[in-house]
């Protein structure tokens, strides 16, 4: 059965969204073993977060997708599209691409937690793309279930009504019946524009090392099939397709995806730079008159420099860099000199989670020993003579006698979390000059709270310090906002009496000289003992505001080594050499790598 | 060189990581039975058939718990087996309270000519921490009854830097033992060694141990008071009279072969391949259980649990690794014939910073570790192995 002649009327295209560990993956195991798609012997817990990463993380970085057959309770078969969503704030664009492919979404609620930031964040996002949303409340089987609570909050916080909300056991499989008629039903089936020029959505894209680049498509207008000569909107640049299908969610070849239908679509591509999520796909010769709407340009927020902590694997570390960018062409990355590290590249993310990854993928797929600067926000700088320049590298820092004004990027931040902790919150917030927009009671003991942050202020543990300080019950997501114009300078760490530019942060002026002195004090804890004393300051200009000094190593000797303790010593000390070697020598000094992350890490024990 | 290991003790102290079991009915005769029969086996191989032994070390565990009788028949096995040398130094490890002085006369008889006393601290209290079993009486009774058999070469080991010991107190310790006029002492540092119920205890809740300045001011007067009464340092812990240093742990630090006999027992010998280049060294480490051992020896003559192989350069940062334990530090001479390569190019430019800081004196007698590159052994040394 090769031919997908399926009406439209009997395919649902919908997604699942959820707040991070309210049980969106184990929902889509259900669905996909419910519908037989996979046997039970090969269905892997959480199927669709097939990376190695994701799997650890227990989070979904690469949107997937299953293309499910139901037999519903009417007696029809029906072609179910469930098309995965990423689940972090850093991939909103993503997720809004995801949900463009959709006439509806399931929303998951966690019925021992209730409504969460993500929640709401991912609802707001499948309102815009006019989905038809069906509550789903998860976990029912839990002894602190509350599913009316769980059902009273999607009702006074999001709006939406509950009452016929699925009450589920994505992990027992209670309700799942339910779930699967819920899609036929309140789904609408998409609209049928065969006879239109074509216009399929790229919903994802990844790269296969045998195939190259596949995308995973959405046809909204006409057909396409094997062979045809395809166009992308964006670059205009063409290709023939390869081959083509639909994912169950092995991909299965049919040579043919019409309008209404999800599925992948591979064309030789070499690199994925040419198939970027959002865009287009027409025909070469009859191509439609306007793109889809809502394609933009990823756009990289954070930016640090990543060098080899051993200078003799730059090109490996640039051969790494080209193959994940093939992969992720989200993140930028361009060489840079430092005079510290020598070459590396400054890397752009999306997001600081964004950032973890690359840096993890770097040193676990490709073997390699970074070092990774303090991460940097974009600032708008307007000079005296008017020229506007974008700065997100400290070293790149104008004269300030030569600049009119600086703006900084800000966020506005939706947080919730219980009422005990709002005080701690509102300090935290104040500290990252946060100005608070909102605050609203949910009931149970929870508040929203709404903050706009300079993102240069999230970007520096804010996540981490806002989950320790509320004992991991808040919940946060973010969207950017305007630029705000800030009295932000450049702040020096000497080492050794030497500046270090991959030290140097951009920083408020108001913060700079407490965050200066916890600084060199974090780094005086993260640099070893050495042969001789070593001065660490924090410094504005010419002005010194802080130092620490690393004593010297007075006495470091084992007491007893005879004829038993020779190896076994020798290893200690092979040890002891070996941690040597993943530092970097500045100067005299040897610098493991957390001292350059030191910025990060003001938070964890004073 | 032969070292046997004696794996009893009547109490197994927290803070000790050497392979020492308590048996409520130790298997003398069959572990006695199985250091002969290993014995037998080495000898026979090439790298040790026919090699003259010139020191013999007993150590433990508590070597003194051993019946004399016994031991008088290990040494006569040596004997058979190996040519000992006349001169040969042969030690025996002693803990107070687990031996009586009758026995140190046996030990007398039976060849043994150096004793190494256990004493660790002269204070109760201290003592007690340590959960040594014997009294500061009992540890002053021990060494009289060393004298008394004839013994005229005496150890007396000790240790400093005990949880809030104060350098007073080690001074009474230490002046104490002086005044005993013993030829040779070890004075270590406690070290809390990993896998003991020592490190457990104090990972759970810390011991007030000496910091880096104070363990640095246990050190250095240790040196200065024996130098002061006529003990030369010769090692880092280890301090003797003129001429009465331990040929036998000198041996270790002057890369010398040594076979290993007994349960928890290492050995080492170069791979000295006549006519070919210059080679390595093997290290092996016999099975800890004495059980376990004394099965495998009776099954195969040998109990090896692991063994590892060192290349020519790997073997050459040790020998220089352990060398610069010694006072004298590296013969040049010895170096260059040994691993055939120019000392001097050999420890740059890994030591190099060590070299300008004077930390490290290199000379046309060799190298070694000045007064203040002592206390920092461990932190030069990393850098050459």
């Amino acid at each position: 059965m090769t031919k997908t002649t399926t009406p439209q009327q009997f395919i649902r295209n919908f997604s699942i969204i959820a707040h991070i560990d309210h049980g969106k993956s184990t929902l889509a195991d259900r669905l996909i073993e419910e519908t037989g798609a996979l046997s039970e012997r090969e269905m892997k817990k959480q199927v669709l977060d097939s990376m190695e990463l994701e799997q650890e993380r227990g989070i979904t970085i690469k949107a997937q997708t299953a293309t499910l057959k139901y037999r519903a309770l009417d007696g029809n078969d029906y072609i179910l599209n469930l098309i995965d969503t990423p689940g972090h704030v850093d991939f909103t664009y993503e997720v809004s691409r995801s949900l463009q492919a959709c006439e509806g979404a399931l929303l998951i609620v966690d019925a021992t937690q209730g409504v969460e930031a993500q929640t709401l964040a991912n609802v707001y996002l499948a309102m815009e793309n006019n989905l038809e949303i069906i509550p789903v409340i998860n976990k029912i089987d839990l002894p602190s279930a509350d599913i009316e609570e769980a059902k009273r909050q999607i009702e006074e916080i999001i709006g939406l009504d509950a009452s016929g909300a699925i009450a589920v056991s994505a992990k027992t499989g209670v309700g799942i019946h339910d779930v699967l008629e819920a899609v036929v039903k309140l789904v609408p089936p998409p609209e049928s524009h065969d006879d239109k020029p074509l216009r399929a959505l790229i919903v994802d894209s990844w790269f296969d090392s045998y195939v190259g680049a596949v995308a995973l498509i959405r046809v909204f207008d006409g057909q396409v099939k094997k062979g045809d000569k395809i166009r992308l909107m964006s670059n205009k640049v063409s290709y023939e397709v390869n081959d083509i299908g639909v994912f169950r969610p092995q991909p299965l070849s049919t040579g043919i995806l019409k309008s209404g239908e999800v599925g992948f679509l591979i064309c030789g591509i070499k690199t994925l730079a040419d198939l970027r999520v959002g865009d287009t796909v027409t025909f070469e010769r009859k191509p439609a008159d306007s793109p889809l709407p809502g394609f933009r340009e990823p756009k990289p927020m954070v930016f640090s420099g990543l060098y080899p902590v051993d200078s003799g694997d730059y090109s490996d570390l640039r051969d790494s860099l080209e193959k994940l960018h093939m992969n992720d062409p989200s993140f930028s990355y361009e060489p840079e000199n430092s005079s510290a590290l020598g070459l590396g590249f400054r890397c752009g993310f999306l997001g600081m989670l964004h950032m973890e990854i690359i840096q993890e993928r770097l040193e676990r797929e490709y073997q390699l020993s970074l070092i990774t600067t303090a991460p940097s926000v974009v600032y708008r700088v307007t000079m005296t003579s008017g020229k506007v320049h974008e700065i997100s590298n400290p070293s790149e820092f104008p004269d300030p006698q030569a600049i009119t004004r600086i703006e900084e990027p800000t966020v506005n931040a939706n947080i919730f979390l219980p009422d005990e902790f709002v005080g701690a919150l509102m300090k935290l917030c104040q500290e990252r000059r946060g100005i608070q927009q909102n605050m609203s009671f949910i009931g149970q003991g929870r508040v929203m709270l709404t903050y706009n942050l300079p993102l240069a202020e999230m970007v520096i543990d804010f996540y981490d310090r806002l989950k320790s300080m509320s004992r991991g019950y808040a919940s946060m997501d973010y969207e950017l906002a305007d630029f705000r114009e800030e009295d932000v300078v450049k702040l020096d760490v000497l080492v050794h009496g030497d500046a270090v530019d991959a030290l140097s942060l951009i920083i408020h002026r108001s913060v700079a000289e407490s965050r200066g002195r916890e600084l060199v004090k974090k780094m005086r804890e993260l640099i070893p003992r050495q042969q001789f004393d070593i001065p660490l300051q924090a410094a504005i200009g010419g002005r010194i505001l802080a130092r620490e000094t690393v004593k010297a190593v007075r006495k470091n000797v084992t007491a007893k080594c005879y004829g038993g303790d020779i190896s076994r010593k020798r290893k200690l000390l092979e040890k002891q050499k070996a941690g040597k070697k993943r530092m970097k020598n500045i100067g005299n000094v040897e610098v493991p790598q957390e001292a350059f992350l030191a910025v990060l890490k003001l938070g964890d024990g004073g | 060189m032969l070292y046997v290991h004696i794996p009893f003790c009547a109490h197994k102290c927290h803070y000790c990581d050497f392979n020492s079991h308590v048996r409520t009915e130790p298997l003398w005769q069959s572990y006695a039975d199985a250091l002969a029969q290993e014995l037998i086996h080495w000898s026979g191989q090439h790298n040790f058939k026919g090699r003259p032994v010139s020191s013999v070390f007993i150590g433990g565990g508590t070597p003194s718990l051993m019946p004399p009788p016994l031991l008088a028949s290990l040494i006569a096995t040596i004997q058979s087996c190996f040519s000992l040398d006349p001169q040969a130094e042969i030690t025996i490890e002693a803990n107070p309270g687990s031996s009586d002085q009758h026995h140190f006369s046996d030990y007398r008889n039976a060849g043994i000519n150096r004793i190494s006393i256990g004493v660790q601290s002269l204070d109760a209290e201290e003592l007690r921490w340590l959960e040594r079993i014997h009294s500061p009486d009992e540890a002053l009774a021990a060494f009289q009854a060393a004298r008394a058999a004839g013994f005229t070469n005496v150890n007396l080991d000790a240790m400093y830097g005990l949880p809030g010991q104060t350098l007073d107190h080690w001074q009474q310790t230490l002046h104490r033992l002086i005044q005993l006029n013993p030829e040779h002492l070890s004075c270590y540092q406690l070290t809390v060694e990993p896998h003991t119920r020592l490190a457990a205890q104090h990972a759970q809740s810390p011991y007030a141990l000496p910091q880096e300045e104070a363990s640095l001011a246990f050190f250095q007067y240790t040196r200065h008071t024996l130098r002061a009464f006529g003990y030369q340092p010769y090692e880092i812990s280890n301090f003797s009279r003129s001429g009465y240093h331990c040929r036998h742990n000198d041996g270790y630090w002057l890369y010398r072969d040594y076979l290993g006999i007994g349960a928890g027992a290492s050995g080492k010998w170069d791979e000295w391949e006549h006519d070919k280049a210059p080679a390595g060294c093997h290290r092996y480490t016999n099975i800890k259980t004495p059980e376990k051992y004394i099965r495998s020896v009776q099954k195969n003559g040998f109990a090896i649990r692991q063994s590892e192989t060192l290349d020519l350069n790997q073997a050459a940062a040790e020998a220089i690794w352990l060398g610069l334990r010694r006072k004298d530090g590296i013969d040049k001479q010895w170096f260059e014939d040994r691993f055939q390569q120019p000392l001097a190019q050999f420890i740059q430019p890994a030591l190099t910073p060590w070299l300008i800081s004077g930390d490290v004196r290199l000379n046309n007698a060799g190298i070694q570790l000045s007064e203040q590159g002592i206390v920092l052994a461990d932190s030069i040394s990393a850098a050459i192995l």
